[in-house]
Parts: C-alpha cells; structure tokens; sequence
C-alpha cells in the first residue's frame, strides 16, 4: 500500500515524538520513510546533559514503540555507534569511545559556523 | 496532456531566520531550487510580519542570533498559537543541552509534537532537504 504524503508525514512525525520522549537528540538522526518501512540512521545519542545513558533494553523499547505505529511493516535501523537490529534486538553500544565521522566532522568545523557544503546546489536558472 | 492550474499546485512556504545573510541565500538557493518558496530574514522583528502575510508551511530558525534567539521565537510562535514545523538550525554542539533550562522545558513541553527537528551544521544538502521534507512532504502537492 502507497502512502499518501500526509499519512507520510503524519509517521515522520510520530516517529520524531517518539525519540524525543527518549531524549534522542534528532540532529544526528536521519528518517527516511518509503512505502511502510522507516529506515532511521545516523548516531544514536542522547540529548547532550541527560544523566541517563542509553541502555540495548531502552533502545529496544523504543523500536518496539516505532514497529507499533499504524501504518507501518517495517523498521530499519543503521547506527554508526550502536550495532543490533530492530527485528532480532541485541542492540549494544560500539566502542564508547569511537568518534562517530558525523561527530568528526562537527568538530572539525568547531568555530566555523558559516561553513557548511554548498557545492551541491545547482542554478535552476541554468 | 494534463494542465494544472497554478493555483492548484500550492507550493510550500518556508521562513528561514538567521543572523547570516551568506547562509540565508545559500538556504534560499538550494530550497528554491528544490521547489519551495523561500522567505528570508536576518531580522526577528521581521518574523510577525512575514508570518501575517504568507501562509507558510516550515520556520527555519537559527538558534544563535543576536537580537533574539531561536528558541526565544520559537516560543512566541507558540504563544502566538502558530502550531508550525520549525527545524532548528545551529552550528553549535552544546545549543541542544539538557542543562540549558530553557532547552529542557522545551523538549519536555513543546518538542513531545513531533513538528521540530534539528540540523547541525555543517550538513549536506541531501540532509537540509531530508530534514525539510522529513517535516513538511515535498515541495508541493505534485511533487511526488
């Protein structure tokens, strides 16, 4: 079954809702919906400051909460931090010290707020 | 052949506020040319009058500015009972703290919606596209 773009966006959202209630911090977070599987990829950290650390169980229990939304089949996930799968579970941090690139990157750029990669952009008008 | 009138074709309006002009055209570049209409300003004040006179669909808000805030706008927004998506724009990693007050009270009070995300700079456009689109659905209703 299709999904029409609001049913779309309607999913994007209540996927959202549900990683703030866990404290995700949806900047390092990517949501891609297509036909009734969400793929979410990205780092797999908390909001900077939350005592808590991330648990496999509280992971676990999130996935169980996005595999419940109505609507949906299937739900991927990829973490550049955090190995496991929403289907068979297991999930566990990878080495907790690793850097992820993304958090590399960030901080490479540390003082350079401007910079940002605009090369991509093509003139319409050409 | 099939003719769609423009009227038809709603086009969604984005407003994107940040103090740099330089990030604003290139936001406005790469968004108009995605499709989307794009309001720019580097003035918060500006905000009200923009939002008075366009039906806008997004609120792109830098966090760090120096006359107001991003979350300080945000909040009045909401006061103003304007249930718009916002995606939070910021190139500083610590801007999303729990330890910041106002950071907390917004994530428990307001974010719990669904309708906000965040995008780090630096970024590539696939990730500012995927995040607008992630919020408001492509730029108009044939954009499919």
């Amino acid at each position: 079954m299709k999904l029409t773009p609001a049913q779309r966006n309607e999913i994007f959202r209540k996927v959202r809702a549900i990683l703030v209630r866990y404290w995700i911090d949806l900047g390092f977070i990517s949501i891609h919906v297509s036909e009734q599987t969400i793929y979410i990829r990205g780092s797999l950290k908390r909001l900077a400051g939350v005592p808590e650390q991330l648990s496999g169980a509280v992971v676990e229990a999130m996935f169980a909460e996005i595999k419940g939304l109505r609507g949906i089949n299937h739900v991927q996930a990829q973490f550049d931090n955090w190995s496991g799968s929403v289907s068979a579970g297991g999930w566990n941090p990878r080495d907790a010290v690793a850097v992820s690139n993304w958090e590399r990157m960030r901080m490479a750029s540390a003082g350079k707020p401007s910079t940002f990669e605009a090369e991509e952009v093509s003139d319409p008008q050409s | 052949m099939v003719c769609v009138s423009e009227e038809e074709i709603a086009v969604r309006k984005i407003l994107s506020v940040d103090d740099d002009d330089a990030i604003l055209r290139c936001f406005q570049r790469a968004l108009d040319g995605r499709g989307y209409k794009v309001f720019v300003t580097t003035d918060p004040a500006e905000v009200s009058k923009i939002l008075e006179e366009n039906e806008l669909d997004l609120v792109m808000l830098d966090i760090h500015m120096p006359k107001k805030n991003g979350f300080e706008i945000f909040q009045e927004l909401k006061r103003q009972q304007k249930k718009l998506p916002v995606l939070f724009v910021t190139a500083y990693p610590k801007s999303f703290s729990m330890e910041d007050q106002k950071v907390l009270e917004l994530w428990q009070n307001e974010f719990a919606d669904g309708n906000t995300d965040v995008l780090y700079k630096p970024f590539k456009l696939e990730r500012l596209f995927e995040k607008v689109e992630g919020l408001i659905g492509p730029p108009s209703e044939h954009g499919e």
